[in-house]
């Protein structure tokens, strides 16, 4: 096996250390503390980091997330926690081999479920050599296991033949880009306050049961360093308020609902006004919610889904199948779950109705007048980010890629983004789906009904909200928050209890007609919480699509609570008096 | 189920050791009963310096009681009037939590943070005391986690009732449904051995002490652990090296259906200094120190503490050229920490009540009460009403336990012989009557645990006589050397029949202590091993200084601070065991700086 490793590794040691950082080290970076400790690792670590029998790394990077983090939770008008936290996340990646072959992309069951191998928090004060210190033992044990991984994947290769070969990583031309560091900076009693008092609304809701109200605001700047003389520093902001509430109908069907604004600038979040507008909001739609009729029997026919149900709808079963990173080997036996890569095989087929456009552009900064949230110029492994088009008149086109490339495309387009600890994967920034001669909603309502009619349903399915999936697979959709049914004289009624069916990746094919009227759908899928979350925008019109199946949701139901609501039933044990909305 | 488990504290949770809970196997009969081993001579034992601490006044009623009292009363009105069943016991209790922590590494500042929380548990019992939906079911053990609801922390009566209503109504369905479980299992399984009450009849408490407050200053204590953690810049053979303060401030409010009303609580302050390295080989090598008081006032001295981390620096670095022992049995001696956790984990975990009653269990010692079970100089009790052991503060104290009952000193073993167990409320035959020892960590359902346990010895020598003995022993076995336990960071134990009735300490420093005269030797890599009931009877002398160890000690209803405390325990014969080693070598490169 080690004749083998060095054969494998023979190739891969490249640059020089003293001359790394030759054209990166302006003085705004090395003002930074940061910056000098991860650099004199990095120095360190390429030109002297090599255990005995193993080739030393080819390639090392070092991305660093310094985040402060403020939250707020509150409930019926009191507070249940808050406070504020501080972290430095830094995870070390190293690469052993060469580019064409190297320990990454192979899973297996000794090193298969490892995140970021090396991941650690370093100290908090800008002391250099305390931070180099935890940065040197991260980066040892990162080598190590990478060094382990690349000796486990040599052996695998040993008795296989694999027919793409591809290189394991692209090598690209170094990216500088160093901007302004940020901090949090937040009057925390007001917000505290603001909690507060927002879910003190709830006060006015007696059918509701339970309810919160959570303010989080995170601010920070990611860190990117690597060998090949990449160095990147941008700041990253995320606020956003979350409103929850939970009802009880008649017949014990629990029902949760929950809304959330998010944004990337403190500034830029509605006003307390406009909060306190969404928590009612929430209360109301949770008390219609509980009154509303229970959704019987099975749907099968037209579904309209509007605003911002059509954003998370392609963010649940288009943008993950969007990915066009190649999979990893896997050791035999081993399973990886997740995200499908059906898109893959499909290029240049038709994967959408011939009116539709999709394209991904991390470069546009707003859609509309609302500012969007995948917005950035170089990705998180030191690529230029481009405009994508990922499908045109419903062929699909491209897919998003990273630096780990597969065959059918070889082109880099700047989409690797770094949604958790780990190699940076490709994922969507902001995505727009477009549909030409789109509809007003109104000519799409009654198209809609048009439908309905000839196809002499007693009512269609309107749904105005999805539950939200932070961690979409594209393979399945979650429940309706908000579902109607439309009768065919335009009356709605709102439902509950209404679960989909299956949904395959058919659907997207299955849409009948869109609108022109694009709704932004800012939201974070799931990552890092230090971040918030991976920051997606979403723009995309309403649609119909021809069939969908629907269900009463599953599962049995409580009986109602025997005890009330101590505040709606002041002087008696009993329950309160109806709803008075 | 039943690995429990005793370490150090550090950090302000212990989550990851959740998973140790493992579930048991095909059944393992105990070893056969202990032989204990007459004293050599007797002599009266030194008077133990323990001070009980004084109460304080009575507070008024606050906002939580009131909010407590208030939806107990209405959720037993309506309950009994509208529950089928109805239930026969509602107890509430919440656990206010205050901490400040800050830690640093080599003089920068690693992690601050501050939390306030606040959380519920609600026990609803229906059936009755004899036969509840608390029953534990075949094949299940006591305890288990029920979850705990967050809670307001501001003192708002409307948003703390609307929580803990709520919480009610869920937990009074759980507990309809699970007493239906209980009532099945009992109809289609056999009848079981010694069927006992599920639930005892206690007398009302009623107290309300003053809301525990944090004290001292947050900001000259990230202050000194920077300070004291930057000694560690001159030992560049250390890996990581941390000094931790830990300021905590915990209340207690309880409510109960039988007119229980108590709000107590209390401070505990604490620096903890870690330090890693690793040895040419591999091994993982390990020391600490923790320092435990009251208050941050009664916290050790920067300068002491200097010197503390300065000693741990300077232990890890020994211990990462001392040889590597071999697997060994013959004479050793447990300094008194090491035999405090000794005694906590072959002796204290097998007299928890619930153990004796539960089927799965290996019931060590549930029928032995009046018979000898320890040498006979050797008496063990548990005292949660001792605040301090001379000046050092003990972490078991505490006034009440978490079922309400007052707590109590339990004589557990008098002389040698087995008089009592530690009870929480789940009665055992011939002891109707909770102890004072039901404890559990939020979320938890209360179970029998230890709070201060003391081992006592009637026959004592010093410290040097000790040693000699030792060295006497190990001639006579023929033995090159005895081995001295000086400091250890924990253990655990299998309690249950599903895993060999066994024990292990975790060894941090440990001589060999030659026979012929050499000076001792430092070793390292060893884990002390057996099977308890063999290593009590190996027990032959204990010396006159009892010592202390502070802990929290993890097992079926959660982690609770504990402390152990014991003379130093020379034994006959132990076992060690090489301690599983690391494959990972030490770091490629030197420190940066160096």
């Amino acid at each position: 096996m080690r004749k083998l490793l060095l054969m494998l590794a023979f190739c891969c040691v490249t640059g020089n250390a003293a001359t790394i950082f030759g054209q990166a080290s302006d003085d705004e970076a090395n003002r930074d503390v940061l910056i000098r400790a991860m650099r004199a690792e990095l120095v360190r670590s390429v030109d002297k980091l090599k255990l005995d029998d193993l080739e030393k790394p080819y390639f090392i990077e070092f991305a660093l997330d310094d985040a402060e983090i403020y939250a707020a939770n509150a409930t019926f008008g009191a507070l249940t926690g808050a406070g504020r936290t501080r972290l430095r996340v830094f995870n070390p990646l190293v690469r052993v081999g060469s580019y064409d072959s190297d320990n990454s992309g192979y899973l297996s069951f000794s090193a298969g479920f490892r995140f970021g191998p090396g991941a650690q928090t370093l100290v908090l004060d800008d002391d250099e050599l305390a931070l180099r210190r935890d940065i040197w033992l991260a980066t040892d044990t990162a080598y190590k296991q990478a060094a382990e991984q690349f000796a486990g994947k040599t052996t695998f290769l040993k008795n296989k033949i694999i027919e793409d070969k591809q290189p394991d990583f692209v090598k690209v031309a170094p990216t500088m880009e160093v901007l302004p560091r940020i901090s949090l900076q937040l009057d925390e009693a007001r917000w505290a306050k603001a909690a507060r008092e927002w879910s003190g609304l709830f006060r006015q809701y007696p059918e509701i049961q339970d309810s919160g109200v959570t303010f989080e605001a995170r601010a920070g700047n990611r860190y990117v360093v690597n060998s090949e003389g990449t160095l990147l520093r941008r700041p990253f902001a995320f606020y956003s308020v979350t409103v929850q509430a939970r009802a009880q109908a008649a017949d014990g069907m629990t029902l949760n609902h929950t809304r959330t604004l998010n944004s990337q600038n403190l500034n830029a979040l509605p006003s307390d006004a406009e909060i306190a507008a969404l928590v009612r909001q929430v209360a109301t739609e949770t008390t219609a919610l509980r009154n509303a009729p229970l959704f019987d029997g099975k749907y099968l026919g037209p579904v309209l889904m509007t605003g911002e149900a059509a954003g998370e709808f392609f963010s649940q079963m288009l943008a993950p199948n969007l990915s066009g990173e190649r999979p990893p080997l896997l050791e035999d036996g081993f399973m990886v779950g997740g995200g499908r890569l059906e898109f893959a095989d499909r290029l240049n087929r038709r994967v959408m109705p011939k009116f539709m456009t999709v394209y991904d552009d991390p470069t546009a900064k707003k859609d509309d007048e609302v500012a969007l949230f995948g917005t950035y110029r170089i990705d998180d492994q030191g690529v230029p980010a481009e405009k994508v088009t990922l499908i045109e008149n419903g062929l699909l086109r491209s897919l998003l890629t990273s630096r780990r490339p597969r065959k059918e495309l070889p082109q880099l387009n700047g989409h690797a983004r770094a949604a958790s600890l780990g190699a940076p994967q490709p994922r969507i920034s902001n995505l727009f789906v477009r549909a030409k001669d789109g509809k007003s909603l109104g000519d799409l309502t009654q198209d809609f009904l048009k439908s309905c009619r000839e196809l002499e349903l007693p009512f269609c399915i309107k749904i105005a909200l999805l539950t939200a999936d932070p961690s979409p697979n594209g393979a399945s959709l979650s429940s309706p928050a908000l579902a109607y049914k439309v009768y065919p004289d335009g009356r709605e009624e709102l439902v509950r209890g209404v679960q989909m069916g299956e949904v395959t990746l058919r659907v997207l094919r299955d849409i009948t007609a869109a609108g022109k009227d694009n709704f932004t759908h800012n939201t974070a899928l799931s990552g890092d919480y230090w971040r918030g979350g991976l920051p997606v925008s979403i723009s995309a019109p309403p649609i119909v699509i021809e069939e969908m199946e629907m269900k009463k949701i599953s599962g049995t139901q409580q009986k109602p609570a025997l005890l009330t609501h101590p505040y709606f039933s002041k002087g008696s044990g009993t329950p309160a008096a109806t709803s008075k909305q | 189920m039943n690995i429990t488990k005793i370490s150090a504290r550090y950090g302000l949770a212990c989550a990851v050791c959740f998973s140790l809970l493992v579930s048991a196997t095909p059944a393992q009969r105990r070893p056969a009963g202990a032989n204990p081993r007459p004293p050599l001579v007797a002599t009266v034992p030194p008077a133990t310096v323990a001070v009980k601490e004084p109460l304080p006044p009575t507070a008024a009623e606050s906002t939580v009681i009131k909010a407590l009292k208030e939806e107990l009363t209405r959720a037993q009105d309506v309950l009994s009037n509208k529950g089928d069943p109805p239930p026969y016991f509602i107890g509430y209790q919440v656990t206010d939590v205050q901490v400040t922590l800050a830690s640093a590494s080599f003089g920068a500042l690693r992690s601050t943070n501050g939390l306030s929380q606040r959380t519920l548990d609600v026990d609803v019992r229906v059936g009755n005391y004899d036969f509840d939906n608390t029953r534990p079911l075949r094949g299940e053990g006591a305890g288990g986690y029920a979850g705990a609801v967050a809670l307001p922390v501001e003192d708002d009566l409307d948003a703390l009732k609307s929580e803990i209503w709520l919480r009610t109504d869920a937990r009074y369905r759980e507990a309809v449904e699970r007493l239906s479980r209980a009532q099945t299992n009992r109809a289609v399984t056999v009848k079981e051995a010694e069927p006992s009450a599920d639930f005892s009849r206690e007398k009302a408490n009623t107290a309300l002490y003053e809301p525990a407050k944090l004290a001292g200053d947050n900001k000259i204590w990230t202050e000194r652990v920077k300070e004291v953690s930057a000694l560690f810049k001159a030992y560049p053979e250390l890996l990581n090296a941390e000094v931790t303060f830990q300021n905590e401030a915990t209340t207690k409010y309880l409510v109960n259906t039988e007119g229980s009303v108590l709000q107590h609580g209390g401070t505990a302050a604490r620096i903890v200094i870690t330090a890693t390295s690793k040895a040419d080989d591999g091994m993982e090598l390990f020391r600490y120190e923790v320092f435990d008081a009251r208050t941050p006032d009664g916290l050790p001295s920067l300068d002491a503490l200097k010197q503390a981390a300065e000693k741990i620096a300077r232990d890890v670095t020994a211990l990462k050229k001392a040889p590597v022992v071999e697997p060994y049995t013959g004479p050793a001696i447990l300094s008194g920490r090491a035999a405090g956790v000794f005694f906590h984990e072959i002796f204290g975990h097998r007299i928890e009540g619930q153990r004796q009653k539960n089927e799965e269990e290996g019931n060590t010692f549930t029928k032995q009460v009046g018979q000898p079970i320890l040498p006979r100089f050797i008496s063990v009790y548990d005292d949660p009403t001792l605040a301090k052991m001379g000046e050092t503060d003990l972490g078991g104290f505490y006034l009440y336990d978490d079922e309400g009952v007052k707590a109590q000193r339990v004589t557990v073993a008098e002389k040698g012989i087995l008089r009592n167990f530690l009870l929480s409320r789940s009665p055992l035959p011939n002891f109707p009557l909770s102890n004072g020892h039901g404890r559990r960590s939020p979320g938890y359902s209360a179970v029998g645990r230890q709070g201060n346990l003391i081992v006592e010895s009637n026959y004592t020598v010093p410290k040097a006589k000790l040693r000699q003995m030792l060295i006497a022993e190990a001639r006579r076995q023929k033995k090159p050397f005895g081995l001295f336990f000086e400091e250890v960071s924990g253990g655990f134990t299998f309690t249950g029949r599903g895993t060999p009735q066994s024990f292990q300490i975790t060894p941090l420093v440990v001589y060999r202590v030659y026979a012929d005269g050499r000076p001792d030797e430092l070793v390292r890599g060893v884990d002390l091993i057996g099977t308890p009931l063999t290593a009590f009877s190996k027990i032959i002398a204990a010396s006159d200084q009892p010592e202390v160890f502070n802990g929290i000690c993890g097992a079926e209803s959660g982690w609770v601070p504990v402390s152990a405390t014991s003379p130093a325990l020379l034994l006959q014969q132990i076992e060690i065991q090489k301690k599983p080693k690391s494959s990972e070598l030490r770091p490629i490169l030197p420190p940066p700086g160096n």
